[in-house]
């Protein structure tokens, strides 16, 4: 079939962003990311005003939802292209808009700079100091478990209501992964550093909207993980 | 204090940027993308190790012997001593930072059978140890970023080694893959941790970021490298538009079945050939005996059966198989059989290094799948994350302690254009046609022909030909290697034979590939001086 395909482009280096249209030959069973790459492989990329252009920028490595590397905002959701079909995608329409994620600083056309997630872990001081014996926790495996499955893909901040760039909110990947520590560090210095920061940055800021859950490509339930915060905090 | 640069942060950079810190080096950590994008994430089964919680008198000993069995004797026997006594060691190590091991009722880390291995011996994170091994290992690496012992250089690839006259490294030229922008890096060793030559063959079960750029260019520069021809066909792979997918070897630990239909009924061959390891014989066996039963008796497709598997297991220790397989193939693993054959997984040859992960360039060292040390002609399910994180360990722990050069003149690399797509996709076809399950002299003559005649094209066009090099390497050392081991399987020379019971060194000389075979365990000691 054919498609319409709309792609939000910006150059590196440079902050103006612009759309590009193309028209693209598609089959139901194709992912988003098959059609990127099938546009990069043609020898002269051609709009559907028949300008040549640049090859579209885009991350990827494992092709199979695993890394969370093509994260981009599909039709208006964030999602991963390479586990999005045209199938479902195109079918009441067979047009497809491509955009690069907003709550990050953008690189080139759909790579954004998905570094702030790791700075804010490095700021609240996430990490392990002292783990529990593994009996202490071992009913909370599957949290643990599901927190270590997060591909730090981004989609659940692009949805989030409360987190923007520079306030105080960082949303539901700090909050599953102070959960995750909280869970396992038996030092009572670490915990309460960690409880403080996540009182800071975490569980006051969140409305509960649930949006973060609903598209995380993991399926992690990510509002469990936020309730269990709040307990640990109300049993400290 | 050392410098150490450490390319590629997969299992096997991170784990030796952490040794190398606490080796009280300032370690450099360069990458294309970040930690939770490295191929890493996608290994699936686990990590072995003898660490015998499921009273079976499981011992390190025995592990050697399945990893040396496996290896068909390739590897060397004091690296596979070394690392197998290690491994306990190392997941004490990986369950203190928080790695989400499945745990038996009692708390102790559970184990499960893997293929080539008769004791219930890897640990496993349901099916998806990688992306629990990196999710613990990053944590740390934040923190080792925050206390200023780690630099964190992300969207950088590895462009060259900056040797001195003396042919020793003295850091690297890395280019941002944005800007294209050069920097050049000084240190004091420079760890390689950059995965498979995936990118020199079409379909892998890798990630695309396992371009093999790396290592081409390190051939280039004088390093050598070992058992190129043993390529891993992983048994259960499934073909799509743009890769293939791995279903991982838990899906027959856990009690899936191979068959063929014959006359209309289910045939469990592997059952039937195999007694007493079935399903889970060593991955060269089994993909050999796919092909030979698919291919050769002609029996159509091979499917892996998982069907009867209790909805437990499916949901629990299987969840990633079950996913994939919805998501990709749109089956159902608990209605369906699964269509497998063999793919191309993993890379048992590599950069050569000795016990001490040291490269055949001074002060350059290898670890993981990037290196040729631990799996000799085929590598056991599970023994390739132990492989990263010890191979890791010790690079960093060598690594750390090496002293400044001081002042020393530096020979400059010329600095040439990359091959273009079309060529590469070329390298790609030749080196699949020429390598396939089953090999004979006459394809991969004619593939090395082929290559031959695409090196006068980018000669003639002045383009960079490293891959182009490390791809004739590959080819050679299959042509050379006459008989049939492990992954190595010829139609023209089907048996084993006890006068290639040594490592195919491959390397450039007066800028032309060259091989020669050295033996397994002195290979070694052999123009290996690192102290200079």
């Amino acid at each position: 079939m054919n498609v319409r395909l709309e792609i939000k482009r910006q150059r590196y280096g440079e902050q103006e962003s612009y759309a590009e249209v193309f028209n693209v030959d598609a089959s139901q069973d194709d992912s988003v990311l098959n059609i990127l790459e099938r546009l990069n492989s043609s020898e002269n990329l051609e709009t559907v005003d028949g300008k040549i252009t640049e090859p579209i920028s885009f991350e990827m490595s494992c092709r199979q939802s695993q890394c969370g590397g093509c994260a981009m905002v599909i039709n208006g959701m964030p999602a991963l292209a390479c586990e999005s079909f045209v199938k479902e995608l195109c079918r009441k329409k067979a047009e497809l808009t491509l955009a690069p994620l907003t709550k990050f600083p953008v690189i080139c056309d759909l790579k954004v700079d998905r570094s702030e997630m790791h700075r804010q872990i490095r700021e609240m001081g996430m990490w392990l100091d002292e783990i529990k014996d593994a009996d202490a926790f071992q009913k909370k495996h599957e949290t643990i478990y599901e927190s270590g499955s997060c591909l730090m893909c981004g989609c659940c901040l692009e949805v989030c209501p409360n987190y923007y760039p520079g306030r105080k909110f960082y949303g539901a990947v700090a909050m599953h992964t102070d959960n995750r520590l909280l869970t396992m560090e038996n030092n009572r210095e670490k915990r309460k550093e960690q409880l403080k920061a996540i009182r800071k940055h975490g569980t006051g800021g969140c409305s509960k909207s649930l949006g973060c859950q609903k598209v995380c490509p993991q399926g992690l339930p990510l509002s469990a993980h936020i309730s269990n915060l709040y307990g640990i905090w109300m049993q400290k | 204090m050392s410098e150490v640069i450490v390319i590629g942060n997969g299992l096997a950079g991170l784990s030796a940027s952490l040794e190398a810190v606490k080796g009280k080096a300032h370690v450099t950590l360069v990458s294309l993308q970040d930690s939770e994008r490295s191929q890493s994430v996608l290994a699936a089964g686990g990590t072995n190790a003898a660490l015998d919680n499921k009273g079976q008198h499981d011992s390190t000993l025995e592990h050697y012997q399945d990893t040396m069995n496996a290896g068909c004797d390739l590897a060397d026997p004091k690296a596979v001593e070394q690392l197998t006594s290690m491994a306990p060691k190392v997941i004490e190590w990986l369950a203190e930072i928080g790695v989400a091991f499945d745990r038996t009722p009692d708390g102790a880390i559970d184990q499960r059978y893997f293929g080539g291995q008769k004791k219930m011996r890897t640990t496993f994170s349901k099916s998806g140890i990688g992306k629990q091994l990196i999710a613990a290992l990053s944590l740390e690496k934040e923190k080792n970023i925050c206390n200023g012992s780690i630099i964190e250089m992300t969207g950088y690839e590895f462009h060259s080694l900056i040797m001195s006259e003396d042919g020793s490294a003295l850091g690297c030229r890395i280019k941002d893959i944005n800007s294209g922008e050069m920097k050049k890096l000084r240190a004091e060793g420079v760890i390689i941790a950059t995965g498979g030559i995936n990118g020199l063959f079409a379909k892998t079960t890798g990630s695309v970021t396992n371009t093999g750029m790396t290592s081409s260019k390190l051939f280039k520069q004088g390093a050598l490298f070992g058992n190129l021809e043993m390529i891993q066909y992983h048994p259960t792979t499934v073909e799509t538009e743009d890769k293939s997918l791995l279903i991982s070897e838990a899906g027959r630990g856990e009690g899936g079945r191979l068959f063929v239909y014959r006359d209309d009924q289910k045939w469990y061959f592997m059952e039937e050939r195999y007694p007493e390891v079935g399903n889970l014989a060593p991955r060269d066996v089994v993909s050999f005996e796919e092909y030979k039963v698919s291919t050769m008796e002609k029996q159509g497709q091979v499917y892996l059966d998982m069907t009867h598997l209790d909805r437990e297991t499916i949901d629990g220790k299987l969840k990633e198989i079950k996913d994939l397989c919805k998501t990709y193939l749109d089956i159902d693993i608990s209605k369906a059989p699964v269509p497998v054959a063999p793919g191309i997984h993993y890379f048992m040859g590599g950069i050569l290094t000795d016990r001490e992960h040291r490269t055949s360039i001074p002060r350059v060292f290898a670890a993981g799948e990037c290196a040729c040390i631990y799996h000799g002609a085929n590598r056991l399910g599970g023994n390739s994350t132990l492989g990263a994180l010890a191979g890791g360990i010790i690079a960093g722990r060598n690594a750390c302690k090496l002293e400044s050069t001081g002042d020393i003149a530096i020979k400059e690399f010329a600095d040439e254009k990359e091959i273009c797509e079309h060529e590469k996709k070329m390298i790609r076809d030749i080196l699949g046609a020429s390598m396939p399950v089953l090999r004979n002299e006459d394809q991969m003559n004619e593939g090395m022909a082929e290559l031959v005649r695409l090196e006068k094209t980018i000669n003639s066009k002045h383009e960079d030909d490293c891959t182009l090099k490390l791809a004739e390497a590959v080819v050679i050392s299959g042509i050379e290697r006459k008989e049939s081991r492990g992954a190595h399987r010829r139609a023209d020379y089907p048996e084993r034979s006890n006068d290639f019971t040594n490592t195919t060194v491959s390397y450039i000389e007066n800028g032309d590939v060259k091989v020669k075979r050295m033996p397994v365990d002195t290979v070694f000691d052999w123009g290996f001086k690192n102290e200079r």
